[in-house]
């Protein structure tokens, strides 16, 4: 029996299913990595190891009773701590939530375990998933397993981390903002923010509901392929789902070239803000695609610079109506105040929220209180309406957009985290798509020189038309099969350093 | 934020039912002024005419079936509460206190 660690989830359960290890084995080797490598990179908030067991010994009993097996036989799926699994604990990195047990499982995590998936514990994460860092965690802060000084990104960080170091081949992460595809970059793995309303949002804890997206991680195209396919289609508990079937992926042999493909680049993606190593890793890669039969077109997308304050006065204004059921009647802590029931509430949410999360709160509830809800969210929603027809124009001439998926590589812990506006401003690259609903992946496109430190990975971001995801995945398959940086492994976190 | 943006940050506070300490009130009003500063530039985009955007969806009125389904059972429902009181949630005397 070899252990499956550093494998992809295919050959995962393809060892389960052929014989060559058990569910357990496997389970057990991801356990292993865990204990050699967690203490230092912090990836994991929650890991209840008897329910991990516990779930792997029935996999095997039901592979010993002929049953067959699903698309995830065996493996196991990192959740985020903002994920519902019934009686486990769903914290959102939140002292709020602190001991929150959900009394109800998410659909995309009841897809999970219908298609033999084992859900492998809930990773860190910025508190309610607000944050580019980790940071904003009331517990520990992810590192990042390439240089653990630094960042993972954020809000996903420790699913990043996790599936970096593979200590898991798979792992779920929420994107309102870039929250997958900027730590899937950090970390040199890939991140889908699929087209929103594809996957169901019921069971993740809300943030922003125009915006979230439960999104992969993986280390393979083919994993990302496979755990969409499993988590996407509509939810009839969610209205926002979108009333089309799960998502099916193109067939490989048709998109090895990228001939007719039409491949955007807007100068906006390319401006002073790019760090000189991201742009040099960006611009290899679109000689990559060029050199695959792409056509690289130039293009426009003016409304980039109001992007950022357009995304963080929606999320904030959504955050703050989300977050208002926090307040100690029905979950969580409960502080008591002055006694009276107000007094509750406000005692409450003050020691159980940290600072980013209030900071949003009052930000919200500013831009959509009474005489500036016009002059704030109700002018972002209306400059979204432009930052969309901005990707509508482009796409009457292209098929795909093409550009960094974050301005920096992974920043040094503490960079940012007294200085907000440079914090949001790592959301450049990927809130203009998630404001306009689209998919965009970010795939592991090259590796840049920093000072003092190992070099680090780069992502590329690949934005499509809403329900182009199957399509993304497609090209970024093509680009994967021609290139290897997404076969590096950070060296601490090497399989053949650690057994 | 505007004139005194102290004052309007502990209004905004009360709304949001956050008990703030004044340190804690005076830098967030410090913080969130300079960050809708930077904000401010959206008030220079011409939106005359456009339509707002509210969701990224084009799905609208989404309705399901009305039909009878089980719901989630009262010890689940009940299973994270702070302060249960037999078959329901327990919370400080609502009348007679502040408004």
């Amino acid at each position: 029996m070899k252990p499956p660690v550093g494998l992809d989830a295919g050959a995962w359960r393809a060892g389960i299913v052929e014989g060559r290890w058990s569910a357990r084995e496997g389970v057990e080797a991801s356990l292993g990595r865990v204990d050699a490598l967690d203490g230092e990179l912090l990836a994991f908030r929650h890991l209840d190891r008897a329910f991990v067991r516990r779930r792997a010994d029935e996999c095997d009993a039901a592979l010993a009773a002929g049953e067959v097996p699903g698309p995830l036989f065996g493996v196991p799926v990192a959740l985020k701590s903002n994920m519902c699994l019934a009686g486990q604990v769903t914290d959102c990195g939140s002292r709020l939530l602190e001991s929150y047990r959900p009394p109800y499982t998410a659909t995309f995590v009841e897809r999970l375990q219908d298609a033999g998936a084992i859900p492998f514990g809930t990773t860190q994460m910025d508190e309610f998933a607000m944050g580019s860092s980790c940071e904003n965690s009331a517990f520990e802060c992810a590192r990042n397993p390439w240089d653990p000084s630094r960042t993972p990104g954020g809000s996903s960080g420790g699913g990043a981390a996790a599936v970096a170091a593979s200590m898991v081949p798979l792992a779920l992460g929420s994107d309102t903002g870039g929250s997958v595809r900027q730590p899937a970059a950090f970390c040199g793995i890939f991140g889908l923010k699929p087209t929103y309303g594809r996957v169901s949002r019921y069971g993740l804890v809300a943030f922003g509901s125009s915006l979230d997206q439960v999104s992969p991680f993986a280390r393979s195209i083919a994993d990302l392929e496979r755990l969409m396919e499993v988590i996407s289609g509509h939810d009839p508990r969610d209205s926002t789902s979108l009333p089309y079937p799960s998502l099916e992926p193109e067939r490989p042999a048709e998109v090895k070239r990228l001939s007719g493909v039409r491949i955007g680049v807007p100068a906006e993606y390319f401006d002073e803000a790019i760090a000189p190593g991201v742009r040099e890793a960006c611009e290899g890669a679109l000689t990559i695609f060029e050199r695959l039969g792409a056509e690289l077109v130039p293009i426009e997308l003016p409304h980039t610079p109001y992007a950022i304050p357009t995304y963080y006065v929606v999320a904030m204004a959504e955050a703050s109506s989300n977050l208002a059921r926090f307040d100690g009647v029905v979950y969580g802590k409960r502080e008591p105040g002055d006694g009276t029931l107000q007094g509750m509430f406000s005692a409450t949410r003050e020691a159980g929220f940290g600072h980013e999360v209030k900071r949003r709160i009052l930000l919200g509830t500013y831009v959509l209180s009474a005489g500036y809800y016009d002059e704030w969210y109700g002018r972002a929603q209306r400059v979204r309406t432009l930052l969309c027809r901005d990707f509508e124009a482009a796409f009457e001439k292209v098929d795909l957009i093409a550009g960094p998926t974050a301005p920096t590589p992974a920043f040094p812990l503490g960079e940012r985290v007294k200085d907000p506006i440079a914090m949001y401003l790592s959301d450049i690259c990927t809130v203009p798509t998630s404001l306009a609903g689209l998919p965009a992946l970010s795939l592991p496109c090259g590796f840049a020189a920093v000072e003092d430190g190992p070099e680090l990975p780069v992502g590329l971001q690949l934005i499509g038309p809403a329900l182009s995801d199957a399509r993304l995945l497609r090209v970024a398959a093509a680009f994967e099969m021609e290139t290897d940086f997404h076969l590096r492994r950070p060296p601490l976190a090497d399989p053949g350093g650690v057994s | 934020m505007p004139e005194n943006p102290l004052e309007l940050l502990k209004k905004t506070a009360e709304l949001a039912r956050l008990e703030l300490g004044e340190e804690q009130a005076a830098n967030l009003a410090a913080e969130i002024e300079s960050i809708l500063a930077h904000f401010a530039i959206l008030s220079t985009v011409d939106v005359e005419g456009i339509e707002p955007t509210r969701g990224a969806t084009p799905l609208e009125d989404v309705k399901r079936p009305d039909d009878p389904r089980p719901s989630l059972e009262v010890e689940g429902s009940l299973a994270g509460a702070p302060d249960r009181r037999g078959e329901f949630f327990g919370v400080p005397k609502t009348l007679g206190g502040a408004e």
